[in-house]
């Protein structure tokens, strides 16, 4: 079936939803705009709207926060956004083409307006008008857009991708399901909060802490004018700390941790907690004491959480698809598929579908993505060989069709996104051997040490082909590992800098013990919840840099005694 | 109306902050003390001065947004909290480290505390504000040094003066409205603009916040009050046939629950605001026009606000590496001048809870610098005579005069209650005819009447008044040709009621009680802007299938 007949058969033929809508007043008012809009705007210009689409994302949120043993943040909220997406010109070429000089990805987040809200009463009057003002904003908008791409494609040299902008004949979803807020004994929480928080207290060292959580519960409704009538939704509670210090040459150092269930009763109970907490400051005093680290390549092992991190940041951000059609982007791995661009020992792929892992929930887990395809799970690499990208419903060549990871927060447009990246590796090893591996390796390049890499905070890469495609990640937590069997000694104060291609090429064993990384993953599409599961890694060469560092000096006084007796004499 | 009742009224000349006699279960106050006292006998780096001033200002809320649109709610949000400023000197009163914009300490340094003051919570914040607030201030100071230094400047005005420091304490009863039932409120009165086909976009907002500010410094300040506020707003967007947007809005400011009225007085407003906005729907947009303009209501608040509010910001205007500084008001260096037509009179009275009938937002007792507000009369006869004092001295003006406002900004001279009076008022309801007659006396068929302007300097609809017959009739896409304080000059005549509009300025409320004006001569132009395409269909809200 050619493009131009799935169109034609999508707008002419609306499907019939008599056991879609569940008597469901939002869907309802969604269904009857959407058929309206269309009805009379598909031909109301030169240039046809063939696709509209809807989303409304129903937000109940319960944020808390402790500081100190006091409460600074207690509030539920519950918030309806909606996005309206509006395509005109043919799936080949269409309002959300790139503009050739600009960036693909920045261009279709410039499109969306942000964060519409919409009724969050069930009223069908109010919720039309809505959707009616909304449609008729990107409606004309797209028409704008689409002079300017048929223009800036009739003056500029041909795409190295010929591939459409929209994949046609996904198959249109009918899907209800309703997402409760999950049962949460608020003051009890709020009581364990200033109680964890207090933990921090006694620690003069210690600059700041915060204790957080939240609650939410999430409904997505979607419908398209392909037939699609959607409503799934995901509930998850968070539970989180952070404590910091500064050095006294200026250099402000971090713990953080985090817990993750789909409801509160899923988080650990208070002795879990408080144990982590207790080796946070530990390993917070321990930094804050530690040498400075000093340039250095060689030997590391990264461990399982931290793998995640580095795999989400420096692999998972360049399989995106949209990034392989990209003109002015580095297009990484646009013309690898097939080749081997791991070590042979890793495979990884993304899994929206997975809702837990060894029983802990995933962030990254979803049914249906923010364009109304159904999640999937999508092979990237196997066996160290690309097998694929994320890809939404913005084909590239040799993919033309969605696997579910189109994502995008309210107020953006989707693009392909992570979501629960699951890294694999074959011929594991127990942590222990592991750790031998790398002194071996150590002795083996006539290395003074090596490094493992504890924790990491995050980072950022270079996509775009101005500037090198260099990548930089943060680790909050390392240790030198000496060959002559000295104590491991903690040390403080670099980044891991390098290439994607090269870093990936020198991993060379894995760990027998993945965990999990839970967090929330910001791209030109907005924030999206994401999960990165993966075991410890042996890298056979990494490079450290030093990090920039602040230039404040510690605070001139120690922080304030508990009580308010303390100063009075 | 705000009910403050007052607790404790002691005698200035205070003793310094940390034998201040604070209630005892006021865990935030004790908190603020002793800190405080901390702060000033300890903190201070090696070759570095020790601050002489020190204040903390801690603001607790509680707020209620509710939005809701034809019916429905849009937005329900409540939450609590509590915030930390604080201000340091370093140097001393004659040269410290203010009014300069330097690299560093551009803005008081904030922090957010426990809701429920919690007193360690609030020591521990304070204690990093303040080591922040202290690096700022010893780095700013050298700067400006250098600034002063590399420059030929022979007089400085001193930058901190002296100041009886105020002591109230307050206390305000808590208010707050139920909020399903102002939820279900918003709801109802928002439905009003569903029965306007017109209308196509309409919100009504309606903001509850009960407030306690505490306040101390190191002089022996020391103060807590606050009290209820609620803003009804109503907003609404419609296109006329040309395509022109117009979009404009209606506040209802009130300070206690028990003055709040009822469903009756908002859907009566919502109906004419509705009506009004259905009217200027059809308008035709504006020829050019010279002659005599009539700015009343919204329109009037917004004329002094644009003119003489803002002009009468900050008169102390700040040394600057990169030339003048660009918020100092236009007031500046003009005491004694003519500002505005001869039978004008304004006066500042922060003390006012209620004029004209209505409650002003910028009633205050204690500034943000610890000094008591106080009554000035700003212009007379026309003349600029005093300027709204903070503690930063000016060349005439040498003293506070409790208007050194600013939380988010260093506190600089911001209105409270601005009073605008005419001595040869005339009664309201002849404005009009006024109008009229002098438009016939200049031949001109009709005249201009301004109802809502929300910028002078931009785009906004107009009411074309017939000289034959009194009949009105609305016009959109209008701009000043030219929009200057001259125009202060220009009023020929005012009214003799005055009418309440409340704003704010870097989170200082204030008030303006204006009455409307006639200008003796204003041009109006089209629009240089091009309109906006008619909506593709029409707003289903109005279709029979819908409703």
């Amino acid at each position: 079936m050619n493009f131009a007949f799935a169109v034609l058969l999508l707008l002419f033929s609306p499907p019939a939803f008599a056991g879609g809508l569940n008597g469901d007043k939002v869907l309802s008012a969604m269904d009857k705009e959407l058929r309206r809009s269309v009805e009379r705007l598909r031909h109301a210009e030169k240039a046809p709207l063939y696709f509209l689409s809807y989303e409304i994302t129903d937000s109940d949120l319960w944020t808390a926060a402790a500081e100190v043993g006091g409460i600074i943040d207690d509030r539920r909220n519950r918030l309806r956004y909606m996005d309206v997406q509006a395509r005109v010109g043919s799936p080949e070429l269409d309002n959300f083409h790139q503009v050739k000089g600009q960036s693909l990805l920045r261009d279709i987040a410039i499109d969306a307006d942000r964060a519409v809200l919409a009724p969050a009463d069930d009223d069908e009057g109010a919720l039309r008008a809505a959707l009616w003002r909304q449609t008729d904003s990107e409606f004309k908008q797209a028409l704008e857009k689409f002079t300017k791409v048929r223009a800036n494609r009739a003056v500029t040299a041909e795409e190295t991708d010929k591939s459409p902008d929209f994949s046609a004949g996904e198959p249109a979803a009918v899907f209800y399901e309703e997402t409760a807020f999950p049962k949460t004994d608020r003051s009890a929480w709020l009581e364990r909060l200033k109680k964890y928080s207090l933990e921090f207290r006694g620690e003069s060292f210690i600059f700041s802490s915060r204790v957080n959580m939240s609650v939410a519960a999430e409904n997505m409704y979607f419908a398209s004018s392909e037939g699609s009538r959607i409503r799934t939704g995901r509930a998850h509670a968070t539970l989180s700390y952070q404590l910091s210090t500064r050095t006294s040459d200026g250099m402000d150092l971090e713990r953080a941790n985090s817990y993750h269930g789909r409801t509160p009763d899923e988080l650990p109970g208070d002795d879990a907690i408080l144990a982590d907490i207790a080796r946070s400051i530990a390993e917070l005093r321990a930094l804050k004491d530690a040498p400075l680290a000093e340039p250095y390549s060689g030997p590391a092992i990264l461990r399982n959480r931290a793998s995640g991190v580095f795999f989400h940041e420096i692999f998972g951000h360049r399989v995106e698809g949209a990034r392989q059609k990209d003109e002015s982007g580095g297009q990484t791995f646009a013309g690898k598929v097939g080749e081997r661009i791991l070590s042979p020992v890793i495979s990884v792929a993304d899994d929206p579908t997975l809702e837990r892992f060894n029983g802990i929930a995933l962030r990254g887990y979803y049914k249906f993505d923010d364009e109304g395809v159904r999640a999937q799970r999508a092979p990237l690499v196997e066996k160290g060989v690309l097998k694929g990208f994320l890809m939404s419903r913005s084909p590239v060549k040799g993919f033309p069709r969605s696997n579910g990871h189109g994502r995008g927060s309210p107020g953006f447009a989707p693009m392909s996104r992570m979501a629960n990246t699951i890294v694999t590796a074959e011929n594991t090893v127990p942590y222990a051997r592991l750790r031998e591996m790398l002194l071996a390796e150590i002795r083996r390049q006539g290395k003074p040490y090596g490094l493992i890499f504890d924790d990491i905070a995050g980072g950022f890469t270079n996509t775009g082909r101005y500037e090198p495609q260099a990548f930089k990640v943060l680790p909050l937590l390392v240790h030198r590992v000496y060959p002559d069997g000295r104590p491991d000694e903690v040390v403080r104060g670099v980044d891991i800098i390098g290439t994607p291609l090269t870093s990936f090429a020198g991993i060379t064993a894995a760990g027998d013990d993945p965990d999990i990384f839970n967090g929330t993953c910001g791209a030109e599409s907005g924030w999206v919840p994401v999960s990165a599961v993966s075991p410890s890694i042996l890298v056979s060469e990494i490079e450290v840099q030093k990090v920039f560092k602040e230039q404040e000096r510690p605070p001139v006084l120690p922080p304030p005694a508990a009580g308010p007796q303390e100063d009075k004499q | 109306m705000r009910r403050l009742v007052s607790l404790a009224v002691l005698a200035a000349f205070c003793a310094p902050a940390a034998a201040l006699d604070l209630p005892g279960d006021d865990s935030c106050l004790l908190a603020m003390r002793d800190e405080l006292s901390r702060n000033r006998a300890g903190l201070r780096m090696e070759n570095f001065p020790a601050p002489y001033f020190l204040s903390y200002d801690a603001r607790s809320v509680r707020l209620l947004e509710i939005t809701a649109s034809l019916g429905a709610v849009i937005k329900n949000q409540s939450g609590c909290g509590l915030e930390m400023s604080g201000g340091l000197r370093v140097g001393s009163p004659a040269f410290d480290n203010s009014n300069f914009y330097g690299a560093v300490g551009g803005k008081p340094e904030t922090e957010v505390g426990a809701q429920d003051c919690a007193y360690d919570n609030i020591r521990h914040n304070l204690w990093q504000l303040t080591d922040r607030a202290y690096k700022a201030a010893v780095e700013k100071l050298d700067q400006k040094r250098a600034f002063r230094e590399k420059r030929s400047i022979t007089s400085h005005l001193g930058d901190f003066s002296r100041a009886e420091p105020a002591v109230l304490l307050s206390t305000a009863p808590p208010q707050f409205p139920d909020r399903a039932a102002a939820a279900e409120l918003a709801g109802r009165v928002s439905a009003v603009f569903g029965h306007y086909p017109l209308i196509e976009d309409s919100l009504v907002t309606m903001q509850f916040e009960y407030g306690l500010r505490r306040y101390l410094n190191s002089e022996g300040a020391l103060y807590r009050g606050g009290g209820f506020s609620a803003v009804v707003s109503m907003a609404a967007g419609t296109q006329a046939p040309d395509g022109y947007k117009i979009t404009q809005g209606r506040d209802f400011y009130y300070a206690s629950t028990a003055a709040l009225p009822g469903e009756a007085f908002f859907a009566a407003e919502a109906e004419k605001f509705a009506a009004e906005m259905s009217a200027l729907a059809k308008s035709e947009i504006i020829s050019p026009y010279i002659g005599p303009v009539l700015i009343e209501r919204e329109a009037a608040g917004a004329f002094f606000y644009t003119l003489l509010a803002r002009h009468l910001l900050r008169p102390r205007m700040w040394w600057n590496e990169r030339g003048l500084d660009p918020h100092t008001g236009y007031f500046y260096g003009k005491l004694g001048m003519r500002v505005a037509a001869p039978f004008i009179s304004v006066v500042d009275d922060p003390s006012l809870e209620q004029y004209a009938g209505a409650d002003l937002a910028g009633h205050y007792e204690v500034d943000d610098e610890g000094v008591r507000a106080r009554r000035v009369e700003l212009v007379r006869k026309g003349k600029l005579v005093d300027l709204l004092m903070s503690r930063a001295p000016v060349k005439e003006r040498a003293q506070s005069n409790g208007h050194g406002r600013g939380y988010y900004v260093f506190p600089e001279g911001t209105p409270g209650n601005l009073l605008v009076s005419a001595s040869n008022a005339l009664p309201e309801a002849q404005l009009k005819r006024k109008l009229l007659a002098m438009c016939g006396e200049l031949e001109l068929d009709y005249g201009i009447i301004l109802r809502n302007v929300p910028d002078f300097y931009g785009t906004f609809t107009a009411w074309k008044v017939y000289v034959k017959d009194g009949r009105e009739e609305p016009v959109h896409g209008a701009q000043f040709a030219e929009f200057t304080l001259r125009a202060l000059r220009d009023i020929a005549f005012a009214g003799d009621k005055a009418h309440v509009y409340n704003y704010d300025f870097n989170a200082a409320a204030f008030s303006i009680a204006a009455p409307a004006v006639i200008l003796q001569e204003a041009e109006l132009k089209k629009t240089e802007s091009q309109p906006d395409k008619l909506p593709y269909l029409a707003n289903p809200y109005f279709e029979k299938a819908v409703r």
